[in-house]
């Protein structure tokens, strides 16, 4: 991606974020709180934020088009987050959008996503997760075209003949520790949270109380890193987990 | 709530609708009957008329008016069918023989309404039979309608008397009916008010005779039973709330108040505001489980359900936690049947599966053995899982699925107490039983679903 630094440090993450093209973001959310908290930090982020209070102002401003990205909040005023969408899709507009829900509806995942939002998250958040999403949804366009292999920093992934290659010697993983592999390839220079991987790699829409991504990774990492080679998958704190995009 | 008086009640309103009804087809038989009757008698009065002029005639043919003259005059001076009246005029009206003079000339059938004597008041109808004779002189023969009049009389009279007797059957039987079923319906409306007064364990009365009325009472009494239940839950949760959240939220409070007072280094408050924060997760973490227990307790997911490949589901799970066992020096032994099926939630089936085999990774020493098995057997499905650890005491087992519960043995491990509570919910969701039992040494938790 264009300006995407190398980062050696973790706690170098929000230059990471910096270094994305600026993109303009529309949050359409009532409660102000957690509008301005997400509105402050994406335009720290280096982004571009419009934000909305209600169902019909979120509406028109979004029917203008010239957003990259739309966070739509469930529960809104006027009109509501699930309407919205739906309307917004209906129209014809295909813009990426991350839908908010409460932790107590658990069905408004599947109605969101049925509506045609393209990813969720679940309030309280952390501003990581939330970030890390955005970054992913943004991305998601560059993605259309079908890769037969995937590469990066000397790894090599063939979708094909499921096969992986680090520096050319053949590494030898397990179904779900390739789609581990898969998903944080796919998302390289970006971070991936360990809810990201959860919900996509192991479809696990609740929050289990062992820490099974931790224990994968360090697997994988194990594997990969097979005979002194540098560790590829990188820890960033509080956030998830990182494969850099070039060596 | 007020009653409605009996004529405003339903049951009163159908029995007077069918009294009704009824009154009209008794009346529409009571008329067919008279005019039937009527009709009978008079095509039979007729008749004889018809045959005594028939014979006056063959008189009047062979032997002229004289011969006809002397014929009445015998019959009237004999009294031999007194009951018939003879006439015989001329085209001028004039009287030939007998005494019948109130008919026109003019061939057929004739009625005259005749005023009747000093000594008998009253009206009268006469039947007369015309007869054309031969030379421009007419036969008359006549009869009185009296008997078809008394008939017909009597037959009104009986119909009406059936109808006076008909309408108060019917409207006495309607009021009773009515009145009982107002009495049962004000039991119902008394239940229900001592109900909304609050008392709730109330419940609406049911007869022995099992009529519709109480029918919808026991379906009502069912509905009352479980609103009871959800609004236990419901105070069930609020005082989960109080007890098990107030005590980490103190901590919290005591800890951050704590750091305020004291003068600490930049990277000593960070590193309290991310404890804090931490905690702040796990709290969160317990209220999402709360409500999700809720949720699921309510049912609506039912609405959901597909059929999910349980077996799928399982093996899952085990890949996800087989890493964490052998991490922990844990063995998992699984005997799964492939594409076992259920009708269900492949969300909540996956939390339930991982939840307790999890649970079996927390729970058991080092080098434990858990056993994952998943059968089907035509009529059912059953989801097993064993180890060798410590167990569960007897008297323990069913608390276990209570919220918040934790073993005194196990209040070291990690955990918030709702992990059993969320799989005994979906179990119950997808209408399967738990059954906890001794593995001898260990635990054996068998999930039961019906196909």
């Amino acid at each position: 991606m264009k300006g995407t630094r190398i980062i050696k440090s973790p706690a170098l993450v929000i230059i990471a974020l910096h270094s994305f093209d600026t993109m303009k973001i529309l949050i359409i959310e009532d409660d102000n709180e957690t509008r301005d908290y997400v509105s402050a930090g994406l335009k720290e982020a280096g982004h571009n934020v419009d934000s909305a209070r209600d169902g019909y102002e979120g509406l028109l401003l979004a029917k203008e088009g010239k957003h990259d990205l739309l966070i739509i909040d469930r529960m809104l005023p006027d009109l509501d987050g699930l309407t919205l969408v739906k309307t917004l899709r209906s129209a014809g507009g295909n813009v990426p959008i991350l839908f908010l829900t409460t932790m107590c509806g658990i069905d408004d995942r599947v109605e969101g996503l049925n509506a045609g939002a393209d990813d969720y998250l679940v309030k309280p958040f952390a501003f990581s997760e939330l970030s890390a999403r955005v970054n992913a949804l943004l991305r998601r366009p560059r993605e259309t075209v079908e890769q037969k292999i995937l590469q990066v920093s000397g790894l090599e992934i063939d979708l094909l003949k499921r096969v992986v290659k680090r520096s050319g010697q053949l590494i030898d993983l397990q179904p779900t520790e390739f789609r581990l592999l898969e998903y944080l390839v796919r998302h390289a220079g970006q971070v991936v949270t360990r809810t990201m991987l959860l919900e996509n790699v192991w479809d696990f829409h609740f929050d289990p109380k062992t820490n099974i991504v931790e224990t994968h990774i360090s697997r994988l990492r194990g594997k990969l890193n097979a005979g002194n080679k540098t560790d590829l998958i990188h820890t960033v704190r509080g956030a998830g987990y990182m494969i850099h995009e070039a060596a | 709530m007020k009653l409605p008086n009996i004529a405003g009640t339903i049951s009163f309103k159908l029995s007077a609708l069918y009294l009704l009804l009824f009154l009209c087809s008794f009346l529409s038989i009571g008329i067919t009957v008279y005019l039937l009757t009527i009709h009978t008698l008079e095509q039979q009065l007729k008749n004889s008329i018809e045959t005594e002029a028939a014979r006056l005639k063959t008189e009047y043919d062979s032997g002229g008016i004289a011969e006809l003259k002397d014929e009445i005059d015998e019959v009237e001076e004999h009294g031999l069918h007194t009951l018939f009246e003879y006439g015989v005029i001329d085209q001028n009206n004039r009287l030939l023989a007998g005494n019948l003079n109130t008919f026109q000339p003019s061939e057929g059938w004739q009625t005259v309404m005749r005023i009747l004597s000093a000594n008998k008041p009253g009206k009268e109808l006469l039947y007369i039979r015309v007869m054309a004779l031969p030379n421009h002189v007419w036969l008359g023969v006549g009869h009185n309608g009296d008997y078809i009049q008394n008939t017909g009389e009597a037959i009104i009279q009986a119909f009406l008397w059936g109808f006076v007797l008909v309408i108060f059957l019917g409207a006495g039987g309607g009021l009773y009916l009515s009145g009982a079923f107002l009495r049962k319906f004000e039991s119902i409306t008394k239940s229900t008010q001592a109900i909304i007064a609050g008392d709730l364990k109330h419940r609406l009365p049911v007869s022995t005779n099992r009529d519709e009325l109480d029918n919808l009472a026991l379906v009502l009494n069912q509905m009352l039973d479980k609103i009871g239940s959800l609004i236990e839950n419901i105070q069930q949760v609020s005082n989960d709330i109080s007890h098990d959240l107030r005590t980490p939220v103190s901590h919290l409070k005591f800890r951050l108040e704590d750091a305020l007072t004291r003068s600490l280094s930049a990277d000593q408050y960070k590193e309290r505001i991310a404890f804090a924060i931490e905690e702040v997760d796990t709290i969160l973490s317990t209220f999402s489980a709360m409500l999700r227990i809720s949720q699921i307790e309510s049912g609506t997911r039912r609405s959901g359900f597909k059929t999910v490949n349980l077996s799928n589901i399982v093996v899952s799970v085990i890949d996800a936690l087989q890493p964490v066992a052998e991490e922990q020096r844990k063995i998992i032994h699984t005997n799964i049947e492939p594409d076992v099926t259920l009708s269900g939630d492949k969300e909540l089936l996956t939390q339930m599966a991982f939840n307790l085999l999890d649970n079996a990774i927390l729970h058991t020493p080092v080098n434990a053995q858990i056993n994952v098995s998943l059968r089907s057997s035509g009529a059912q499905t059953d989801f097993i899982v064993t180890d060798n650890g410590p167990g569960i005491a007897e008297a323990y087992r069913q608390r276990v699925f209570q919220r918040f519960y934790r073993l005194e043995q196990s209040r070291a491990t990690p955990g918030n107490g709702l992990g059993l509570s969320i799989v005994a919910a979906i179990v119950d969701l997808h209408g399967g039983t738990i059954a906890l039992s001794d593995n001898d040494p260990g635990l054996k938790i068998v999930l039961t679903f019906c196909n």
